[in-house]
Order: structure tokens, then sequence, then C-alpha cells
């Protein structure tokens, strides 16, 4: 009745419609990254070289990832199992890492700016999430909890099976990432300060994408309870807050922004936490509950793209 | 150097054509999982026989049964609901509710279904997707797609952290590590409860020796009564044993003869103890039973509705269900 996979009929070759997807959006991100990288020589040679290393990097880390994290896995964990990549099983998150390690290691190699090769990444990566979050739709992934709510049910995203309706939650991904892409883009052509870029991917992948695992239900990539991506998530836009904030603090000027940003980020998670348990256990509907989950979220967004905003001005 | 920037490049995009042959999801194939985990089971048995058998009626039945797979019960008579229960000539299912009080100023509300059916195939279960998958949907759904006289939740399988378990749907083996420290239900071919307290492989072998076949298998717990003997709880059992939580259990009170205790609190989070869980079957004259997932987890769903204080927007989406199905709707 559900199918895992979808192969496209293509005689003699077994084609995954997730894999093309992935592909394409592989190809999106060293297009960009060529573009964006092409006006010098150096970081040109770095995007190269980022290009080569981040499809076996991202591959490998994304199959070790969720092989080693998710606990369906644990059972038929062995070396064997992890290196059958045909049974499907790939960490979004591990992929994204290995990307990056490559542009570090690719900028080393060029002799290029590592934090500017980072930012050149950040649109890059965005545009990689388009396709590959659409792939999403011919698998069993990227699917909310039962749809209660009869318009959202009976609207475009939503998708229908035997029992329920389920938000097309990758749809909704698919649109963030290609809002983050042209926000990183134009951010770019304003030749921010090193490093900014990135600060501001991680930070607003970090947040938004909190919120789409809190969305997700579809049991992917899961350690005991805890849902691994979304952790990551959050200690993703923790931690890029954190820094940004400790910047601030070691420069001249203005200290109350930074303060109340360090601050607010354990009462936000707090709270992330306590919205979590009145999603899953609350009589309430959960649209009120993600009504109150959209301004913790946007606290640290805001805080962060200040203190960004802030250093920008000093670059 | 240009150019070998642009032959890189060129490289780069030629590998990523590798990834439509070998990417075909980034969750984990149900069918690979299953297959893989098949794999693992046979190279650590002893010996590869395993039952696959499907199950026979311990009495000639009045009505055809139902097959012993994931196929819904028979569409349910309008006619035999009643604000007490659920009649037709093959099952028949009665609810109560009582106020229990289990303390000073504590009172909880007993929502008790007892369960009549003629045949082992009517008691069954379901899954949201393929037997391991970790696919959910809610109860409510599920019991109306497979015409469900009652439902109610299980162990949520899927969502189980500790994956040493044992478990069967339908006769479909799913897990096959019995938990040292957790409690196992089997339903066998005549739809009996036997329950295994901290259970081993050793048992399951000397059960399945025996000639019974396991059509359903829960890890979960604790066992709460075995064989009419009301059993201690142990006090690390599980999550909160001696907190009182709202609960929900299945026993058997004879032959084809099912008790279902749902205990909520009047406000909130409340509920019992697991003791006092086993007292109340007890009580209501369990000859087995046994806890399931409780908490937000716990659904009873009859007549399209809830037999329990929910709604819809609050019931907890899980990868499976037990439910009792009619035999004679056409």
């Amino acid at each position: 009745m559900y199918e895992d996979a979808v192969i496209l009929p293509v005689p003699g070759a077994r084609i995954y419609a997730y894999g093309l997807l992935l592909a394409l959006g592989c190809w999106l991100a060293i297009i960009l990254l060529w573009r964006l990288s092409s006006r010098h020589e150096r970081l040109s040679r770095a995007a190269a070289f980022t290009s080569l290393l981040a499809l076996p990097m991202g591959f490998a880390l994304a199959r070790a990832m969720y092989c080693l994290l998710d606990s369906a896995f644990q059972p038929i964990l062995t070396l064997r199992n992890l290196l059958n990549v045909h049974t499907g099983g790939f960490a979004m998150y591990g992929a994204l890492l290995g990307a990056a390690l490559s542009a570090l290691i690719g900028a080393r190699l060029a002799g290029a700016n590592k934090m500017r090769m980072l930012d050149l990444l950040s649109p890059a990566l965005a545009a990689f999430l388009v396709p590959a979050r659409l792939g999403e739709g011919f698998t069993t992934l990227g699917i909310s909890r039962p749809l209660t709510t009869s318009w959202l049910a009976d609207s475009f995203l939503a998708s229908r099976d035997a029992y329920d309706s389920y938000l097309r939650t990758y749809l909704l991904e698919a649109v963030i990432a290609l809002i983050l892409a042209v926000f990183l883009i134009r951010m770019l052509r304003r030749n921010v300060k090193e490093g900014l870029a990135f600060s501001s991917f991680c930070l607003l992948y970090g947040v938004t994408q909190t919120l789409m695992e809190s969305l997700r239900y579809d049991g992917h990539l899961r350690f005991g309870f805890i849902g691994v991506q979304q952790v990551l998530s959050a200690a993703l836009f923790g931690v890029t807050l954190i820094a940004l904030s400790v910047r601030a603090l070691r420069r001249q000027g203005g200290k109350l922004l930074p303060v109340i940003a360090l601050a607010s980020l354990p009462l936000v998670l707090a709270a992330l936490v306590g919205v979590e348990f009145l999603i899953d256990r609350s009589a309430l509907g959960k649209l009120f509950s993600y009504g109150l989950y959209l301004p913790l979220l946007a606290l640290p967004a805001a805080l962060g793209m200040r203190l960004i905003k802030g250093e920008e001005g000093l670059g | 150097m240009k150019k070998t920037t642009t032959l890189i490049l060129a490289l780069a995009l030629l590998i990523s054509l590798a990834l439509p042959f070998l990417v075909p999801s980034g969750a984990l194939l149900d069918e690979a999982n299953y297959q893989l985990l098949e794999e693992r089971w046979q190279e650590e048995e002893d010996s590869g026989a395993l039952s696959w058998l499907i199950p026979s009626a311990a009495a000639q039945p009045a009505f055809e049964p139902l097959p012993m797979d994931f196929s819904p019960g028979r569409p349910l008579d309008p006619a035999g609901f009643t604000a007490e229960g659920y009649e037709d000539e093959s099952i028949r299912v009665q609810l109560e509710t009582r106020e229990l009080e289990t303390g000073k100023q504590h009172v909880v509300r007993l929502r008790i279904a007892t369960i009549s059916i003629t045949d082992p195939s009517q008691l069954r279960t379901a899954t949201a997707g393929k037997p391991a998958s970790s696919k959910v949907a809610l109860v409510s759904s599920m019991a109306e797609k497979h015409n469900a006289a009652l439902a109610l939740s299980a162990n949520y399988l899927s969502h189980d952290p500790v994956k040493t378990s044992f478990e069967y749907r339908m006769g479909v083996r799913i897990r096959k590590k019995p938990n040292r420290i957790k409690d196992l239900l089997i339903i066998d071919e005549n739809a009996d409860f036997h329950l295994f307290v901290k259970s081993n492989a050793k048992e399951i072998e000397a059960f399945e020796d025996a000639g019974h076949t396991i059509v359903n298998a829960f890890t979960f717990g604790p066992a709460l009564i075995k064989d009419g003997v009301l059993l201690t709880i142990d006090k690390n059992y599980g999550y909160n044993p001696h907190g009182r939580e709202p609960r929900l259990a299945i026993g058997q009170l004879a032959p084809l003869q099912y008790i279902v205790v749902l205990v909520e609190g009047l406000s909130g989070r409340d509920g019992v103890t697991q003791q006092e869980m086993a007292q109340i079957l007890f009580d209501l004259g369990a000859i087995q039973a046994f806890n399931l997932d409780g908490g937000n987890s716990a659904t009873l769903v009859f007549n399209g509705g809830y037999y329990q204080d929910k709604t819809k927007s609050n019931e907890r989406a899980q990868s499976d269900m037990i439910y009792f199905a009619s035999l004679a709707g056409e």
C-alpha cells in the first residue's frame, strides 16, 4: 500500500526519483557556487575543489550519521549494511556537514579565505535543499502528523493515504530553502563581512528547521524518543547565536543586545520543549500550539539577525 | 588554471549523476529493513525453522472466520450500536463507565469494555504502514478503515526506543529479540493470552514447541495478572510504575472473552499506579492482564468516536492498534 521509493520507468536501469532530484540539487549548488566565486581566482579554485569533495563527503557523512543515530537501524548495524546504500537511510545534516568540511578543505587547498568560502557555500546549500526536499515527495519522508483541520486536510499542502491526510512538510521546506537561497545571494551581493552569510545560513536554517522538524512526523532519524534532526537544528541556531553574541560582547559598543540574546536562549529552548509537550499532549488545537511556536522561534532569529546587522555595519 | 577548475567542476557534475542510481530515499526502506532484520535473525538462529502458520479456529464457527492477515473486519451493523455497546451475532461489546476512589479525594474514571467474540480471528491488530514501518496514523482512522467494533492503542510499536523486543502482528514477525527486563504478551491461534514475565528466548521457544502459533505479540507491560494470580509490580518497571498516570490495559476473562480498561483522571494528567491497575482488572475478573502504552497514547475508539475524554485534535497518531471485528457483515 505504501511506496517506499519511486523508481522511474526507464528500461534497463533503476533510477530513483529521489536520487534524481538530489542530483539536480547538486547541479544547482555547483553551478551557483561556481557563479558566485567566478570573479576571484582562488575562490574559484576553492569552489571547484569543494564541489568535487562535497559529493563523496556529504554522501558518506549523510549515510554514517543516519546509520549511527537512527534507532531503527541499530538492530541491523553492520559495516556491510552501512555500505549497502540501496536500503535507503541518509541524514540531511550529514550531507550539509560534509559540504561544509569540503569547503574548508577546498579553501585550504586553493589558499583561499575559509570564511568567505563558507559564505559562498551557504546559498549553494540552500539551493541544493530546494530539489532535495521536493524529492522527499517520492519517499515516505516529509509528512506531518495526521491532519484534523479539514480546510488544511483538503488543501494542496496535504497528501492523503488509506487512513488520514498529512501535511506535505517537504513542500514548506523547499519553499523556505528557496527564500533562504535568494536572501543569501542578495546578502553576498552587498559584499558583507566574511562569515556573516554563513552565520545567517546557520541561524535561519536552524530556526526554520526546528519548526519543520516539529511538523514532520515521519519517524525518520529518531534516537529513542528524540528527533535527532530537531535537536541538531536547535543546536545549530543556538550555537550561532552564542557565537554572534560573544563576538558582539568582545567588540566595543552596546552590550545590551548580546546579553539579551544570551539570556533569552535557554528560556526560548525551554519554552520550545514546553510547546512540544503541548503539541503532543494538549487538547488545544495544533494550530494554536504552532501559533506559540512561531514567536518563540522569531525571537532568536530576530536577535541573531540584529547582531549580524550590527557586525555588518562594522565591516 | 581556469581550464583545470572547469575540468574539476565538470567532474563534480558528472559524479553527481551517480545519485539517481544510488539513493532510493532518505528513509530506510521498509522492505530493506525487514529483509535485513530477517537475515540477521537467521544468522542468530540455531535452527532455522520458524512457524508462519495460519491459525485454525478452536471451534467450528457459525460464520466464516476472517483471514489472519491485515485485511479489515466485516462491516458492522448500524442497528447493532447502542449507548451501552455493540452487538451482532458474532460479537458483543459492552461499555461501562465507573468512578473509583483510589485515595483521599482522589477519584478516577474507569472506562470498561467487555468483549465476547465467537472466533479467534476477530481479535486482530492493524498497522498504519507496513508492519515494520515507522508510519503512523490516528487509531480512530485505522479503526474506521478496519471496521472495528472496538479499537484500542497497543504499545506504539514504532516509537519504542528499545528495539530489543518481540513483536508479531497478525502472524507477521516484526522483531524477535525478547527483552529481559520487559514483559511480553503473546496472543495465540485461539486468541488466548499468554504472559511472559521478563521474557526470554527459551520460554518462547518452549511455547512454540508446545504447538502454539504466535499471532500477535507485544513487548511492553508490565504483566498485571498471570493465570489468575495478581502480580506485584516491580518498582523499577518501565516509566513511572508507581505514579498515577492515565493507563490502558487489556485482559482475558475466559476463552474468547476479553476486558479492556482505560483509566483517566477527572482533570489533567491523572490516573492510577500500575499496581492499582492490576487490582482493578483482578477485581473485574481478568485471569490474564497486560498493561499497554498509557498517557496520551491510551486511546479507546468506539462507533466513530472515543470512549474516553479525548478529541481528534489531541489524539496521538500511532503505528498500530488492537481491535475487535465482526464476522456477521456482508
